[in-house]
């Protein structure tokens, strides 16, 4: 990543609304997402840190054009997605790829992982037939898998093999960006680490980018080039790796450093400031919506909320108190 | 007097599969031990063993569970209903497969209280309310009318515990409690277990594959590969000088540290080893370990290992 790399991706002003039912007949919109803007640059891992609900998997799926926002505007390359021609729309479909969390959900269990693989391929490539089975022999083996698993079936895979059978067809489409949802989550902490290796060395191979949505501080810092904390919807920080520890956080930021239990600190983790739990979309405070748990907050912030401002080049900030 | 000692407790299927491996191991009045394992290592296979729970395929095959001077294994199913959830009691990772959805919070406690303790009416509620003030919920009256779905996760596991805790059990088996939680109600959990053992003396076995949960939490640690354990120690001891090689391929595995152990090469599993479970993964892979498997060295006092490497010269072979 260098100082003239262009955004892969833009999300401008997005605003994502569900509605739920209450009761039998009554649907109460909520906001998945408030106002998210944000760049994946060329080359860059960009983290999405959060805890379950803040909207972090809905802007992954926005960003892949699973769901359309409903305000605001997705631009793929510097084109609006919206208002792409068909022709454009396939030609960069292929470029924008996913691994998610659950690797047996993504593979079709009825598929060989010959087929798993084949597939996304040729569609991509119709004129290549003669030469896909070496493309993805040579595909598995840069993620660590030997052809033998090309006649097994998912099930007869374990959890990092999936994993890893993911990654390969993600590879296939040759993408620019692609979008990771959770994905060491579910694997044993020995697999995690072999995964998150293989994501920086086919990053630096194929000068990807990757939108690394997680809710594992470790994992953001062990491989993210950037970082950027969601809370209910919006964006509350927005940093550098390299700026971590070095500038004045946003209360939740630095509420999710200090509560961590790190096993190889020299002190506990400091919890004396955490209490309560995330307010639920459904009841969005009045004012900032991290307000009624934050220690350190103001009459203004009962008020009304704070916009994402750049504080320092590089660095954004959503805080009155900052 | 420890309040629970295990003694060469093995657990396998009626076909003659062995999972769970002659284990053995204390927890002392007022103590947090903490088992540390990834999925498939068979630590939540020890909690359901101790409670008799097991999935009809799989059985005690040997040893003892002694508790409080009696030894489980051979308790009537009569005798171990009353034990379970009074003297002993568990909580899961999923609160809400563990709570009755079509039964509001009250009735759920009320029940435990009347079965193990025919307390009924005004006192059951008295304490009711007492307990959940003490698991920190702030409006009691309020969270007992309510069904089980309407509440948070960090809600229904304060619900948990509070339930397992009402009969004022000797020991608390807590079967990755806070993995399903965020970060920030993972801590309120864990600091309010600290609180309970602490104010209470509750003796609490921890399970966990979450290294930074154990570290702050736990008095002692079992290391557990593969249905055995490979490592004991105190939580200081553990985490300044990691022995088996399977721990400290654990503790650099986690991310941000060092890699410092190159990746282990594999063999087929299909091939069974006689010796040591973990030679397959293992960076020194000793030629011992092929055919034989290795037992318990102490390197120092309280601190055992499960690996040939320490044979002789205790703590001084250990590289970490």
């Amino acid at each position: 990543m260098n100082s003239t790399a262009y955004p892969i991706v833009e999300v401008k002003e997005v605003t994502k609304q569900y509605k739920v039912r209450v009761g039998l007949f009554r649907k109460v919109p909520f906001y998945a997402l408030l106002k998210v803007s944000l760049a994946i640059l060329e080359g860059e891992i960009h983290g999405i840190l959060g805890e379950s609900g803040c909207g972090k998997s809905t802007l992954g799926r926005i960003i892949l054009d699973l769901e359309k926002p409903d305000w605001g505007d997705v631009r793929w390359f510097g084109l609006s997605v919206r208002n792409l021609s068909k022709e454009n729309y396939k030609s960069l479909r292929p470029k924008i790829q996913a691994v998610f969390q659950d690797s047996y959900a993504s593979l079709n269990p009825r598929l060989k992982i010959r087929d798993i693989l084949q597939e996304p391929y040729l569609l991509n490539y119709p004129h290549h037939k003669k030469k896909v089975a070496e493309i993805i022999r040579e595909y598995l083996h840069r993620v660590g898998l030997s052809e033998d698993y090309l006649d097994r079936y998912p099930h007869q895979l374990s959890g990092g093999q999936r994993q890893r059978v993911a990654l390969a067809r993600a590879l296939l489409t040759k993408p620019s960006l692609i979008v990771l949802d959770e994905p060491t989550s579910a694997l044993d902490m020995t697999i995690q680490s072999q995964i998150l290796q293989l994501l920086k060395e086919l990053q630096s191979q194929y000068n990807l980018s990757y939108l690394l949505i997680t809710h594992s501080l470790p994992v953001a810092l062990e491989i993210a080039d950037r970082i950027t904390v969601m809370y209910l919807g919006r964006i509350v920080e927005s940093f550098p790796r390299t700026l971590f520890n070095q500038v004045r956080h946003h209360p939740y930021t630095l509420l999710l450093f200090k509560s961590y239990p790190d096993p190889f600190a020299d002190t506990p983790p400091d919890i004396s400031d955490l209490s309560g739990e995330p307010a639920s979309p459904l009841n969005r405070p009045v004012g900032c919506d991290f307000s009624p748990r934050c220690p350190e907050v103001a009459e203004i912030c009962f008020k009304k909320h704070p916009l994402l401002q750049d504080r320092e080049p590089l660095h954004k900030i959503a805080c009155w108190k900052r | 007097m420890p309040i629970l000692e295990v003694k060469n407790l093995s657990v396998g299927s009626a076909d003659g599969r062995v999972i769970l491996k002659n284990l053995s191991f204390f927890l002392e009045q007022g103590e947090i031990l903490g088992i540390l394992g990834e999925s498939g290592s068979g630590k939540s296979l020890t909690a359901l063993s101790l409670l008799r729970l097991l999935p009809a395929n799989l059985k005690i095959l040997s040893g003892e569970i002694l508790f409080d001077g009696k030894d489980l294994v051979k308790l009537s199913s009569e005798e171990l209903q009353h034990l379970r959830g009074k003297d002993i009691s568990i909580i899961f990772q999923d609160p809400l497969s563990s709570l009755n959805p079509v039964l509001k919070v009250e009735e759920q406690l009320k029940e435990v209280l009347h079965h193990h303790l025919l307390i009924k009416g005004d006192t059951a509620k008295a304490l009711i309310l007492k307990t959940l003030r003490e698991v920190g919920i702030s409006d009691p009256e309020f969270r007992l009318k309510s069904y089980p779905h309407e509440l948070s996760g960090g809600l229904r596991q304060r619900i948990m515990i509070a339930m397992s805790i009402l009969c004022a059990p000797k020991l608390l088996i807590a079967d990755e409690p806070t993995t399903a939680l965020d970060l920030t109600l993972q801590m309120q959990i864990i600091e309010l277990l600290k609180e309970l053992n602490s104010k209470l003396g509750l003796s609490i076995l921890f399970i966990t594959h979450d290294l930074g949960v154990l570290r702050w939490l736990a008095k002692r640690i079992l290391v557990y590969y593969q249905g055995q354990i490979v490592e004991v120690a105190s939580t200081e001891k553990l985490f300044n000088k990691p022995c088996h090689p399977y721990t400290q391929l654990l503790f650099s595995s986690y991310p941000g540290k060092e890699k410092a152990l190159p990746f282990s090469r594999r063999v087929d599993v299909a091939d069974p080893i006689r010796g040591c479970d973990f030679w397959s993964r293992c960076v020194h892979s000793c030629e011992r370990g092929l055919v034989q498997s290795p037992p318990f060295f102490e390197v120092e006092p309280g601190h055992k290992v499960r690996c040939f490497l320490y044979e002789f010269n205790g703590l001084s072979n250990c590289r970490s």
